[in-house]
């Protein structure tokens, strides 16, 4: 029993976070996560040593160590090789290679058609791939599917569930096909409704359910074993603000002791809970890193200037700002009197603002105000997967 | 196995919800009540049988099959709910086998109500039990098979409506195959094979209280080979 004390310990307290704390500031909110990250990696390191996937994982001091980075360990739980899938003569997925460790949240974006629905599908043995292996806690797709599923949660696009059943039955049904031991199917379906705040609907039809109840009854099957991996596609489409808020605080708790694949497009969400993100169009990767890496790969800087022109033309600045080195456009405009400058620079290549302010000078100008920004992920996908979009500012 | 049995309760309790598993079994019920009537009426006579009662009614099975079982598998593929099922630890056999098996259970408690018919034919008059407990056994296979045809059917389509309507046509068709009327047409030597595949032909052997291996075997490869075909229709969609 004391084992599975220690179990609940990390899943009350994520349930704590999920409820909504989310008026906590920063600070004890980060005390409070490594204190949580702390008991899950012991309790996961107690609980798991029976399953053959999670072998010779936990004893290294590498893993506290990581769960505190939440980058998560060595141990790759699912590796992607060359991996291909071709319906007829399109190319879904089209060769593509990557890899989850333990304990990673990885976001999986990509406009609709990408192929992140075809990738999840071959990692969860639905599709058989035409060329190249997917593994799964060490099991390939193809040949040990069983084993494969045995070691997965999967949220499928658009959470099919059993409309006549009671969210109760729904989640006992699936308990028994997922193998749960008989003697700990009542606790785990009780705990994983209250981390999925699905105890005061057990009794009603999952067809009765709102859209937000139902995605966290495909929510809580999808964890109702405890997997160590959680595949995940679209967990947020049709949510309204707060149902996503709702996903995003219990993928955040989820991520502390399991690893996680979730395909998305919304990318405030991606940002908001992926370790790391993989932008995938017309079935190929194009980025592969942390959101933060990403941005700073392929963000462009932007400044805004204002200006007291003291009698000078736009030009005057417009034009020397433009020869600086790594300024991909400058915009001017009037506004009560003042100049307002917008420099977009291009790609990893920040001229940086004392540069920029000296052209200010040199021009004869006053500063009123100056304002720095990266273009977004928002920015960044939006240029890598719309066909026709050019980069920020280069036409200029 | 234990899969099959997790399937199998799941089913059986969908069936409680399933207005057109009612309805399926009240057809068959009135049907068979009607054929019954007469005999009921009759039963005032000595030699009260059943066999006109067997001989009519199996046909409507043909409808009711495919009824029960339309949305076993083409719902949940039209739901979405077969890529969760598959993606679960669990054969395309136990799904298939559990489902199947759902079915059977509805189909043998439909036959089981019916059984008022020759309890009441038996409470007037004298009823051959032998021919009765040999012709609920025909019915029984039959209904076997049609639910196997009609599961088969349910696998290759998202349309429920059109896993019914092919599922019935099969059933239809193999039930005419034994027809005088469509024996009449085919050359000498191939009634007997025509008549060995026909749904209908074992029916009446084992109505008459003739218990032949080879009608079992029959009935059991019609089971198998439909069983089969939906399993490799699941099993197809991870090649597609």
């Amino acid at each position: 029993m004391s084992k599975n004390d220690e179990k609940n310990q990390p899943t009350d307290e994520a349930q704590v976070e999920s409820k909504g704390t989310q008026q906590k500031t920063e600070g004890s909110k980060a005390e409070e996560s490594k204190a949580q990250e702390a008991g899950a990696a012991e309790g996961s390191k107690k609980d798991k040593t029976s399953s053959p996937a999670d072998k010779d994982v936990g004893a290294t001091p590498v893993k506290d160590l990581a769960k505190h980075d939440h980058v998560g360990t060595d141990e790759v739980l699912i590796d992607v090789q060359d991996l291909h899938k071709a319906y007829g003569p399109i190319d879904a997925v089209d060769h593509i290679s990557f890899q989850v460790r333990r304990g990673e949240v990885v976001g999986i974006l990509g406009p609709n058609g990408a192929g992140k629905s075809t990738t999840m599908k071959m990692l969860t043995c639905l599709l058989a791939p035409t060329g190249g292996r997917a593994k799964i806690a060490g099991h390939d797709t193809l040949t040990e599917s069983m084993a494969v599923r045995r070691s997965i949660g999967y949220l499928p696009e658009d959470t099919p569930v059993y409309p006549a059943m009671s969210v109760l039955e729904f989640l006992q049904f699936v308990a028994e096909v997922r193998d749960v031991p008989k003697k700990d199917r009542k606790r785990r379906i009780k705990e994983t409704c209250e981390l999925t705040g699905l105890t005061s609907v057990l009794g009603r039809p999952i067809g009765e359910l709102s859209k937000g109840y139902r995605q966290r009854v495909g929510l809580a099957q999808a964890m109702v074993h405890d997997p160590s991996i959680l595949i995940m596609d679209e967990p947020w489409t049709g949510l309204d603000p707060n149902q996503i808020a709702d996903v995003r605080n219990l993928i955040k708790a989820l991520g502390k002791d399991k690893t996680l694949l979730v395909s998305t497009h919304i990318l405030a969400e991606v940002e908001a809970v992926c370790d790391r993100i993989v932008i995938i169009d017309h079935g190929k990767i194009l980025e592969d890193g942390r959101p933060q890496d990403v941005i700073d790969r392929n963000g462009q800087a932007m400044y805004r200037f204002e200006m007291n022109p003291n009698g000078k033309e736009a030009d005057d600045f417009a034009v020397p700002a433009r020869s600086v080195a790594g300024v991909a456009s400058v915009e001017v405009t009037r506004h009560n009197g003042n100049l307002l400058a917008k420099v977009v620079c291009r790609k990893g290549k920040d001229p940086g603002q004392p540069k920029l302010l000296s052209v200010v000078q040199s021009a004869g100008m006053s500063l009123v105000a100056v304002e720095r920004s990266i273009t977004s992920l928002e920015d960044i996908f939006r240029t890598m997967t719309v066909g026709d979009a050019v980069e920020i500012g280069a036409a200029a | 196995m234990s899969k099959t049995w997790t399937i199998y309760k799941r089913e059986l309790g969908e069936y409680f919800y399933s207005p057109v598993a009612y309805a399926a079994i009240v057809i068959l019920l009135f049907y068979m009540g009607w054929k019954g009537l007469n005999l009921i009426l009759e039963a005032a006579q000595p030699e009260a049988n059943m066999r006109p009662f067997f001989a009519f009614s199996p046909w409507i099975l043909s409808f009711v099959g495919p009824a029960l079982t339309m949305h076993l598998i083409s719902e949940e593929k039209g739901r979405g709910t077969m890529s969760l099922l598959l993606s679960m630890p669990l054969t395309d056999w136990a799904v298939v086998l559990g489902k199947y098996l759902a079915a059977l259970t509805v189909l043998t408690a439909a036959l089981v109500l019916s059984l008022a018919y020759p309890i009441t034919i038996a409470a007037m008059g004298n009823l051959d039990w032998g021919v009765t407990v040999g012709g609920y056994l025909g019915l029984l296979f039959m209904g076997a098979c049609t639910l196997a045809i009609g599961l088969m059917t349910s696998s290759w389509t998202k349309s429920q409506f059109l896993a019914f309507i092919i599922g019935a046509f099969s059933c239809l068709m193999l039930w005419e195959l034994g027809n005088p009327q469509t024996l009449m047409w085919l050359p000498s030597s191939l009634v007997g094979f025509f008549q060995y595949l026909a749904l209908g032909t074992h029916m009446k052997n084992i109505s008459k209280g003739v218990l032949d291996t080879r009608d079992f075997i029959y009935y059991l490869s019609i089971i198998g080979a439909s069983l089969l075909l939906a399993v490799q229709s699941l099993e197809s969609r991870r090649w597609r």
